[in-house]
């Protein structure tokens, strides 16, 4: 792969990715959800149509006009956006009317807005942007593809720039059907429990991250090198599959940095145990999904939390062994799920 | 291109349905198995099969959601002639839907919202929509890259786009592409909102059409590099030679009175395939029969085609309109058309557009050389996408 980040719009948990206090705030807490802190979206977003928008619009959105700002461009050639869940306040809303009201009187809004694509069509519309459009709905993999779809548009249009977002909101009831299914942890957790100790799930997350992505290269940026998807409910066989990773594409004791999507779940406790003890025992290693949560694209905070290092270090909350000395090799290895990714950047 | 799969109103196979597309048999009637308040209002074009017949023709299990034993019986009849072949092949799965396991979620959300039961939680286990696609991709054991595309209307020609770039770049030497959606009181009633529901069956491209009707099925193709095609001996039915996915920018859920996101996807397939629009012998128009689709769709191709526009039709006043669906199901549909010389009446059609300086094809055409076919399907979001099928010796 050959794709260099040119900018990046983070709205996550941690704070957003143009603030000053982005990921340099305090993380302590004991909850069993890690909530977006939004940013003013008055200045771009007119009142009337922020009114109306779910959170998963307005933070769509909004990361877009952030990152846009990042790359100094005005609007995208092309958009890729990745969400398992989609839109899933609108969806209630409207499912709820259809309930209470006996298919009876219902209004558009709601389902308008509750189409996957949503974000990714508002976007277009806001920006004037008629490009290619796509909107990956593949659960773990939902932004992972998103980008590697950004190789194939790009592969055929090398000039231009691509918006590549993930974007997941959380709510009421998507938070208390994941803790009956144990994906979240019925108990609250501090960032302690979700790195260094295991427990039945995880802890509610959610967050949109946006970044602009061309075949230009970037010396003051991020080269996006390899990208690699796999499902496999069999630790063993992930842990090979990590291996095979890093056999095409680095020597693991040249790797300054690896970004692991610990998420204290004791159903992963082998795979990144192992990983942590074994497969990068001396590496620099860092987590993230105590600092933004666990949701089916977390990996699209990640991807913005290693461009934030490359300009102002790693934040201590982020380190899990040691600080690294240099970012030039970045490996993250993240899962939601039974859902895997590896991902290799270079800042060469 | 070496296979297809199709399972919609007016039939469970390719075969079954091309007998219904000669014979002008539409499938659009009243809903039996959608449970809904609008069932003596508003037609539907319905698989007129319980999920247990469907289940029993997938070889899955029949609580699962609709939309994955659509998915299955169609993916079933498109892969299974290479399945033992294809061993050692790098072999992926696009998918694409809109409703997920929507169906189940009604039924668990009805009990969760007044009392907050969780009890069948169970129940919104496949609510995604790449849940569907894995319940499908596990089912035929594919073990490649495996995704899912929700882009309105048209989810599943953007799932055949991405699976022809993956081909080309040489990352699979496989891939099964297309999509699938059931019926489900969600979108019927988010359509009754928009006020594009047709209380009868739809006329599209008729200066009197009403709106659209709502249909499911699922279609899907299976592309081959040649070493694959070589090691499955299979005959290449034609070849996917281009597409575009472009945006309309206008508005959330209706086009741009002159179809700029249509007539940019239409152009872009073109160039892509390296054509000229004369080229094109056979227009699959995704001709909703809704008053603002047709009229933009029907300006676009004046535009673009001008004065020679080939022979188009709708083929959705026999399925009704599938979603995430139709762009997999009029793939095959324009398939058929190549291969047999044949061009699908556009059915119910009367009465000229006002706006149009064209009509569509309204009886059955036989013994046509079809050397290239476009395809659209155009979405909410503004998503527009067309593809562009051509005989392999064209």
């Amino acid at each position: 792969m050959n794709l260099y980040i040119h900018g990046t719009g983070i709205v996550s948990p941690a704070g957003c990715s143009h603030e000053a206090d982005f990921l340099n705030s305090s993380s302590d807490y004991n909850t069993d959800r890690l909530l977006c802190k939004e940013p003013n979206y008055t200045a771009y977003i007119p009142p009337m149509q922020l009114r109306r928008m779910s959170k998963a619009v307005r933070m769509g959105i909004g990361a877009t006009h952030i990152c846009l700002q990042d790359a100094d461009i005005q609007k995208p050639d092309a958009i890729s956006v990745g969400t398992a869940f989609g839109c899933l306040h609108d969806t209630e809303v409207f499912l709820s009317k259809l309930i209470d009201q006996e298919e009876q009187m219902l209004t558009p809004t709601a389902f308008i807005q509750s189409t996957h694509n949503t974000v990714a069509g508002q976007i277009a519309l806001l920006s004037g942007c008629y490009g290619h459009n796509l909107t990956f709905v593949h659960r773990g993999h939902s932004f992972e593809h998103a980008m590697i779809n950004a190789q194939l548009y790009l592969d055929q249009h090398p000039q231009q720039t691509m918006l590549v977002g993930g974007i997941e909101e959380l709510t009421p009831t998507s938070m208390e059907v994941l803790k009956e299914t144990r994906v979240y942890r019925k108990e609250h957790s501090t960032p302690d429990t979700i790195v260094n100790r295991y427990a039945e799930g995880s802890i509610g997350g959610e967050g949109a991250a946006f970044f602009a992505i061309s075949q230009r290269p970037q010396t003051q940026g991020i080269q996006i090198k390899d990208i690699d998807t796999f499902t496999t409910r069999d630790t063993e066989e992930a842990l090979k599959r990590v291996e095979y990773f890093l056999d095409r594409n680095i020597l693991v004791q040249s790797a300054d940095l690896v970004l692991l999507g610990v998420n204290g779940d004791h159903r992963t406790e082998l795979f990144y145990t192992t990983l942590r003890t074994q497969t990068f025992k001396d590496i620099p290693q860092a987590g993230f999904k105590h600092l933004c949560g666990e949701y089916p694209v977390a990996g699209s905070f990640a991807l913005g939390l290693a461009m934030h290092m490359f300009k102002q270090g790693l934040p201590q909350s982020a380190v899990l062994n040691h600080p690294p000395k240099s970012f030039r090799n970045i490996v993250l290895v993240n899962n939601f799920l039974h859902h895997y990714s590896c991902w290799y950047l270079s800042t060469a | 291109m070496v296979s297809t799969g199709v399972i919609t109103a007016i039939g469970t196979s390719t075969v079954a349905c091309k007998e219904s597309l000669i014979a002008g048999r539409s499938g659009i009637g009243k809903a039996k198995h959608l449970q809904t308040h609008w069932k003596d209002e508003f037609p539907v074009g319905e698989v007129d099969l319980s999920n247990e017949e469907l289940a029993a023709l997938s070889g899955m299990d029949a609580g699962l959601p609709r939309t994955a034993l659509l998915s299955a019986i169609a993916v079933k009849e498109a892969w299974e002639p290479f399945r033992a072949k294809a061993e050692g092949l790098r072999t992926g799965f696009f998918s694409a839907n809109t409703v997920g396991g929507m169906d189940l979620t009604e039924d668990f959300y009805s009990g969760f919202h007044s009392t907050k039961d969780l009890s069948s939680v169970q129940d919104i286990r496949h609510h995604e929509c790449g849940a569907i696609t894995d319940l499908v991709a596990h089912h035929f054991h594919i073990s490649g890259f495996v995704t899912t595309i929700s882009t309105a209307c048209s989810s599943s020609a953007n799932s055949i786009m991405m699976a022809a770039q993956m081909i080309e770049n040489g990352m699979l030497d496989i891939a099964i592409a297309g999509g699938a959606d059931c019926l489900s009181k969600f979108t019927l009633n988010g359509f009754n909102t928009l006020m594009i529901l047709d209380r009868q069956p739809c006329q599209p491209f008729d200066d009197q059409r009403r709106g659209l009707n709502l249909g499911e099925g699922a279609g899907y193709i299976v592309l081959m590099n040649e070493k694959a095609r070589k090691q499955c001996d299979a005959e290449a039915l034609c070849i996917v030679s281009g597409y575009a996915n472009a945006n309309d920018a206008y508005h959330q859920t209706a086009s741009s009175p002159e179809g700029i996101g249509n007539r940019l996807a239409m152009s872009q397939a073109l160039k892509r395939a390296g054509l000229q629009p004369s080229d094109i012998d056979y227009i699959n128009l995704h001709g909703t029969g809704t008053a603002n689709n047709d009229s933009a769709e029907g300006k676009a191709i004046s535009d673009l085609f001008s004065e020679k526009i080939p022979k188009a039709s709708s083929t959705k006043a026999y399925t009704g309109h599938t979603l995430g669906g139709c762009g997999g199901v009029e793939a095959v549909f324009s398939i058929i058309a190549m291969n047999e010389g044949l061009i699908f009446p556009n059915l119910r059609w009367q009465i000229p557009m006002s706006d149009l300086h064209w009509t569509p094809v309204t009886t059955l055409e036989t013994g046509q050389n079809i050397r290239h076919v476009l395809s659209n399907s155009f979405g909410f979001g503004g998503n527009c996408s067309s593809l562009v099928f051509s005989k392999t010796e064209a």
